[in-house]
């Protein structure tokens, strides 16, 4: 039995009295409990000074960051990475998806409002082909902007002549510019209207998907009374002063939005005069994590005047231009590669695709000093992504690394054109030896390669399998083999976690699939998987510090209890096909798989499945994994950022065709052959323009 | 049977199984052994008031079948991610808990001093959820606490927190 005691009420005291009485301890224990919502974390974080303090333990935010993404942080054990900032990790990967999903709104808002706009303007016909959709935004360049970023250059650097030049350039482009104003303009819309009418489909409803996909892209073919509604983010010529003024308006009241910023604009010119051009490659080299340096190349002002052009991020100022004229004709000599803290850029001399030099730099000198001339020709090699080793984020990591001058190593990824294998090309700078490999012996469809993992090449074959090979030989290091229904369109690698201090150390491989030709009935999958290399070859040296594997007291979940290993997808057995040739290929499918899972057993690589679901309709062209997210576009023209946690598009529209982008700090660069373009919903107050 | 004594010096008579509950009480009662001393020699608990012992005894008593959760298991309620789970709060204990921030806080302090493990995490969820879902400034308006960032503070907080927030 228990006495009742009488029971008086705790007397009424401020309530801030009870709340400072309750020790750190136990407010960490309530802020445990907080923690599976990431959210009311960092409200809490952001309430006073006491709770600022206590959510310094980085042990709720692993947890809030495990709450938040269930499925990513699968193997991700906190004593992993001991000392990792989970606080502000959280926050990155927070502010990354809002980023990109604000940017994908507000793409989608303009391209209401410009499509709005423009079918009340299809009252004539003759005001189109006046001024077109030009007119919307206006495309009038802001020339004096160019010049006063150059004026504010310090005339004491280094590169304060080089700038000289681009200011008395831009001054005679301004010249130029004056006298054909009225000409431009016109060329400008009208060329922006025949772009738009030959690519995008039309629609007439406002609330319909801008992008472009299977669907829109026969109805293309069908349409046939010549309007317009939705543009390529090409087609959206937004005026540079609006840019760099975005509380301003538009004559019709559409407010500018700075989520395309060009870098550097090659404008059309009279007929008969050299159009500018830039050139494919796009380079990228971080100086710290935060902050670094783009590059490109240009045709100027013929096909022999060729510039490489520097722009730092991210304030986005063009810091220095690099002309390269040492090439005989038919030759062209463009840029692959630049590392601004070596003062080292990499050049290729090439005649159609076949390359014939490479080029090794030292533009600290002026003029640069060319170190090494590097024949190819022999190779019959065209390589399609470059690094220099070490690379930008060895060296982040390790400063001692920033004068690798004699660790210098260029490795180049492509296609070998006898044959059309895939290969790889390794120049010791130190040895002066070059190394050439061909992956395998049989035809391959897709080359990745991605600088932040420079040990590893992955290729996909169209008989469903993919390999990932060893970029330091050229070694075989595991091959893979989808279940018949599925062929491997694009493997890639990424880091387990956004953030690029740990480039390389926790890995994930991504497979995004297409339903084989007999199974078409069959969704396109991504499947996850984490990576690890804990038994490599003894042959290839391989991605070092690679930590991650399941963790014990965190067993890995799958998504399909068709496995969870690598290879463990079981083939899937329906014969779709009436036709013999079905047949054979299917048989043909069956036994690479067969032979491949015999193979797995030697295999030196163990990932096991994370998650896998079907991405949806879109056929990929190029991805750029960054942590949990792939920045890509897809075949019909539309760009994305893809949450592989969840599936979410966080942006999908129209871009331009064939670009060539990179995702770049908070920003995002996409280079076409006429323009050099920052995608970006942050204003940036020094961006600076060059037109060519 | 177990007579407590509150901070203002009101006894309380409890069964043993019932008290035991509380670590601290167990452990003290385990060391004096089995013996009628603790019946009639009351144990002072000068940090808890009487109303807040009356409710320590009141959730002590409707959960003294519980499995008993010590610190060898303090994770047991750690999820696969390693975070708490808070929104797993039965009835009874959704309705002990409807008291008065005053008494919510002191129940905290009482079972933390106790060493009531399962009552502690309860309080403490109790307060997180009045937390989930709200703005820093409801936070402040909830627990009437003052916002002590200097202007400074306060701009680097909000850049660190700049697009963070779930639109």
């Amino acid at each position: 039995m228990v006495s009742q005691p009488r029971v008086t009420p705790v007397s009424k005291k401020p309530l801030a009295r009870f709340y400072e009485r309750v020790p750190d301890e136990l407010l960490l224990r309530v802020c445990f409990f907080v923690s599976e919502d990431a959210q009311s974390l960092l409200a809490l974080d952001r309430v006073c000074r006491r709770f600022n303090s206590i959510c310094a333990e980085q042990l709720l935010w692993y947890g809030a960051f495990c709450h938040r993404f269930p499925r990513w942080s699968n193997g991700i054990a906190y004593s992993s990475l001991p000392g990792h900032q989970w606080r502000s990790h959280l926050r990155k990967e927070l502010a990354m998806r809002n980023r990109w999903r604000e940017f994908g709104h507000r793409v989608t808002e303009q391209l209401t409002q410009q499509n709005r706009e423009q079918e009340q303007s299809h009252c004539s016909d003759a005001e189109i082909s006046d001024f077109g959709m030009a007119t919307l935004f206006g495309v009038d360049m802001d020339y004096d902007n160019v010049d006063e970023h150059l004026d504010d250059v310090d005339p004491t650097s280094a590169f304060s002549a080089v700038l000289q030049d681009i200011a008395s350039m831009n001054s005679s482009s301004l010249l130029e510019s004056n006298n054909g104003t009225g000409n431009q303009a016109n060329a400008a819309g009208e060329a922006d209207v025949s772009a738009s009418t030959a690519a995008e489909q039309e629609t007439h409803s406002e609330e319909a998907s801008p992008v472009i996909d299977d669907a829109a892209a026969v109805e293309e073919e069908d349409a046939g009374n010549g309007e317009v509604v939705w543009h390529s983010m090409e087609s959206i010529e937004m005026s540079h002063q609006l840019l760099n003024h975005p509380s301003e308006h538009t004559a019709s009241g559409a407010k500018a939005d700075p989520v395309k910023q060009y870098l550097c604009l090659a404008r059309l010119r009279p007929e008969g005069e050299f159009q500018p051009t830039l050139t494919d490659f796009l380079v990228f080299d971080y100086l710290t994590e935060e902050s670094g340096i783009v590059a490109c190349g240009s045709y100027t002002t013929s096909p022999n005047e060729y510039e490489v052009l520097i722009w730092s991020f991210p304030d986005w100022h063009l810091v220095q231009r690099i002309p390269l004229h040492d090439v005989v004709e038919d030759e062209k000599e463009t840029l692959l590669e630049v590392s601004w803290a070596a003062r080292v850029l990499v050049t290729v001399v090439s005649e159609g695709n076949v390359w014939k030099r490479v080029r090794i730099y030292d533009f600290a000198a002026q003029p640069m000093v060319l170190l090494r001339d590097v024949s190819v020709e022999h190779l019959w090699f065209m390589g399609q992504v470059v690094c220099a080793l070490p690379t930008s984020l060895n060296r982040v990591r390790d400063a001692s690394l920033r004068t690798w001058r004699d660790q210098l190593e260029v490795l180049v990824t492509g296609i070998s054109l006898q044959g059309n294998m895939a290969s790889l090309l390794r120049y010791d700078y130190h040895a002066d030896k070059l190394l050439f490999f061909t992956l395998g012996d049989g035809l391959s469809s897709f080359l990745h390669f991605d600088p932040r993992y420079p040990e590893l090449v992955t290729t996909t074959q169209d008989e469903g399998v993919f390999c990932l090979w060893s970029a330091r030989d050229g070694a075989p290091i595991m091959r893979v083999a989808l279940p018949p229904g599925h062929v491997p369109d694009i493997v890639c690698i990424t880091d387990a976690l956004l953030d690029v201090s740990y480039g390389g150390v926790l890995s994930r491989l991504v497979v995004l699939t297409e339903p084989a030709i007999a199974h078409a009935d069959l969704e396109r999958d991504a499947c996850v998987y984490t990576l690890s290399t804990t038994s490599s070859t003894s042959k290839s040296r391989f991605v070092s510090q690679v930590l991650v594997t399941g963790d014990v007291q965190t067993p890995v979940k799958v998504a399909s209890s068709r496995g969870a290993k690598l290879l463990a997808i079981d083939p899937k057995q329906p014969m779709l096909g009436n036709e013999h040739e079905f047949y054979e290929f299917l048989e043909i499918r069956r036994q690479v798989y067969a032979q491949t899972q015999q193979e797995q057993t030697e295999m030196s690589v163990r990932g096991d499945l994370l998650f896998r679901w079907a991405h949806g309709r879109h056929r990929l062209s190029q991805v750029h994994p960054r942590g949990s997210i792939i920045f890509g576009d897809d075949v019909y023209g539309n760009m994305f950022a893809l949450d592989l946690e969840d599936g979410e598009m966080l942006f999908h529209v129209p871009c331009d065709r064939n670009s060539n982008i990179m995702v770049v700090g908070n920003d995002m660069v996409m280079l076409s052959e006429s323009s050099l373009t920052r995608l970006a919903v942050d204003q940036c107050d020094s961006l600076q323009t060059l037109e060519l | 049977m177990v007579k407590l004594t509150s901070s203002e010096g009101t006894e309380f008579d409890v069964e043993r199984s019932v008290i035991e509950r509380s670590l601290l009480i167990k452990n003290l009662l385990d060391d004096v052994g089995e013996s009628d001393t603790c019946a009639y020699t009351p144990i002072p608990l000068p940090n808890v008031s009487g109303p807040i012992l009356a409710k320590v005894i009141e959730y002590c008593e409707h959960h003294r079948n519980d499995p008993v959760v010590g610190h060898g298991d303090a994770d047991a309620e750690l999820d696969a991610s390693g975070a708490r789970v808070s929104d797993e709060i039965d009835e009874w204990d959704m309705e002990f808990c409807k008291v008065d921030q005053g008494t919510l806080f002191e129940m905290i302090l009482a079972a933390n001093y106790l060493d009531i493990r399962s009552m502690l995490d309860l309080t403490c969820k109790t307060v997180a959820n009045m937390i989930k879902n709200k703005t820093p400034e409801e936070i402040r308006k909830t627990f009437n606490i003052t916002n002590d960032f200097s202007p400074e503070e306060e701009e680097q907080v909000q850049r660190e927190n700049a697009w963070c927030e779930d639109r």
